[in-house]
């Protein structure tokens, strides 16, 4: 244990994710160790983050405005909406530019282990979006493990009802894992090869 | 298959191991508590990934270290394969193989395949239903690597079933977790029974050859009523009893169907090996169950590692020949024991004594 400052710092960094007791204690040795004025920087940045970035009010996106970037976008097809988990997904997806319509941001997948039900996630918002006459199409690319596979099975048995066209990715994707980890021509023609769930 | 080095670092009582090894026979004799289990522990944990002694890592971290390391060079006849495990006490462990981290630690199933023996077997009879599922799913798992991501995505749904079904208020998303415990455990129920008909035969002819009295067999104890070797059979016919213990499992909070409810029933004769069976009687089954799955997977092909971990001292003279001769027939074979005076003096191979953690050719 070291004393007050130094210790507060390893301790808030710790708690970051992917971070351990070591990393955390490596890092802060580093900033310690750094320049004020690049330390300056990197607090001016987390502190903007923070005021100015906020999630779509339409899609649940990542966003410094109202509406984020694709939401606003009059060239996407809005009768085609693509649920995701989390905002890296879009990012994914995007740099596929297989997929043209909108999407819909979940905030993660269905947990019971870590207290995620449906109720914590942003689908009662997908469902006012799907009140729209205009939506054709809700393509479910959660990601190809246990918890998104029981989100998507959840969608769709919600969804089903409404006579609206629902679609999985198709399958090519890595088994277990994020979307992240799928590499741009995998997700691509898993996107291409999407299929109806009936 | 056979493994030409180990190299151990803060695993139990070893700062640090270096053993080159060959084919054939290799002994560690040793006092108990002088670390010889440690070493064929430590390879055991490179084919199971867990411990044949503990269901915890933090007893094979060295006291003082976050971290212990196994390393392994696997020859499997084609090619040699380098494994490296780190076990780790504050954050998940890590493995490369041939120097490249692997994403999941299941991908480390299958290249490095092992059977062992040890006293802990007789709980394969005496012991709980978890012991019987743990001895059929490791079989699964050396016939085909896949079956471990099976199983332990059925795992977790099952884990991720009962955390709903204790929250007894919306249970709204019950159906998607009824879905995926009945899709995977209807997988696991198949390849369970599928198995164990073609270990039964050779369970029964082992056991026969050890004691001719009388007849031994095994049979499969399933949650549902009409388990069978087709897994779309048992995913409705979980899918179905679900519906008709829907309320107790929420009274409970607990998933009542399923692989992880089941039991490999060992019968003697007419009656239930457990509660029946002589204490030598008892060591004919485990030993038998063990033989036949070693012959099982020569029989698929494979030349799986035998370990014998301290088991000549419980055994009589005529099991001693019978484990001495399956030791020649393996390409390596590791044995640990006490005293020398435990072994057949027919045995050959390469012996070592193992004292306070050091390692020395005999
Ligand atoms: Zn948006």
């Amino acid at each position: 244990m070291y004393e007050g400052a130094i210790q507060d710092l390893i301790d808030e960094l710790g708690r970051l994710p992917g971070i351990g007791p070591k990393s955390a204690q490596r890092i802060a040795f580093h900033i310690i160790q750094s320049e004020r004025v690049d330390v300056t920087r990197l607090v001016d940045v987390l502190r903007t983050v923070k005021e100015r970035v906020k999630f779509c009010t339409e899609c649940g996106n990542i966003t410094e405005e109202e509406l984020c970037r694709i939401c606003k976008d009059p060239r996407r097809d809005g009768t085609l909406i693509c649920v995701v988990e989390e905002s890296k997904d879009v990012m994914s997806i995007e740099k596929t530019r297989e997929f043209r319509g909108k999407y819909h941001v979940l905030g993660g997948a269905i947990s019971p282990i870590d207290g995620i039900g449906p109720e914590q996630l942003r689908i009662r918002e997908l469902m006012v979006r799907l009140a729209n006459p205009d939506i054709a199409e809700i393509i479910i690319a959660t990601d190809p493990n246990l918890e998104g596979e029981a989100t998507a099975s959840y969608l769709i048995r919600q969804i089903r009802p409404m006579g609206i066209k629902v679609s999985r990715l198709a399958s090519g994707l890595p088994v277990g894992g994020d979307l992240e980890y799928a590499d741009e021509v995998t997700l691509g023609r898993a996107f291409e090869g999407r299929r109806t769930v009936e | 298959m056979h493994l030409n080095h180990l190299s151990l670092k803060n695993y139990r009582s070893y700062l640090e191991l270096e053993l080159l090894l060959e084919k054939g026979i290799t002994i560690f004799i040793g006092r108990n508590g002088e670390g010889k289990t440690n070493i064929v522990e430590s390879i055991l944990y490179l084919a199971f990934l867990s411990s044949h002694r503990t269901s915890s890592d933090q007893p094979l971290v060295q006291l003082g270290n976050n971290s212990a390391y196994i390393r392994g060079k696997i020859d499997n006849g084609e090619r040699e394969v380098l494994v490296e495990l780190e076990i780790n006490t504050d954050k998940a462990n890590r493995a490369r193989i041939n120097q490249n981290p692997v994403r999941s630690q299941k991908e480390l199933y299958g290249i490095l395949q092992a059977i062992y023996f040890s006293p802990e077997d007789l709980d394969l009879v005496r012991g709980d239903p978890s012991e019987r599922r743990r001895f059929i799913d490791q079989l699964l798992i050396l016939r085909s690597p896949r079956m471990a991501g099976v199983i332990a995505d059925y795992d977790r749904a099952v884990r991720q079933r009962n955390s709903l079904l204790k929250t007894r208020s919306n249970l709204s998303s019950l159906e998607s977790w009824d879905q995926q415990v009945a899709t995977f455990g209807g997988e696991i129920i198949a390849a369970r029974i599928t198995t164990l008909n073609e270990l039964m035969p050779i369970f029964s002819d082992v056991y026969k050859e050890i004691s001719p009295e009388k007849r031994a067999y095994i049979t499969y104890k399933s949650s549902i009523e009409s388990s069978s070797t087709t897994p779309q059979e048992n995913t409705t016919a979980i899918l179905e009893k679900f519906k008709e213990v829907r309320n107790q499992e929420v009274d409970r909070g607990l998933t009542l169907v399923g692989p992880h409810r089941d039991d490999l029933l060992l019968m003697l004769g007419d009656h239930f090996v457990k509660g029946y069976a002589s204490h030598g009687e008892s060591w004919s089954i485990a030993l038998s169950l063990k033989l036949a799955s070693y012959q099982l997977l020569q029989d698929d092909g494979l030349q799986p590692i035998l370990i014998l971990d301290d088991v000549f001292s419980e055994l009589d003279e005529e099991r001693r020949h019978r484990l001495i001769s399956l030791a020649n027939s393996a390409e390596q074979t590791f044995i640990t024991v006490a005293v020398q005076s435990d072994l057949p003096p027919e045995l050959t191979g390469k012996f070592y004594t193992v004292k306070s953690g050091s390692v020395k050719p005999l």
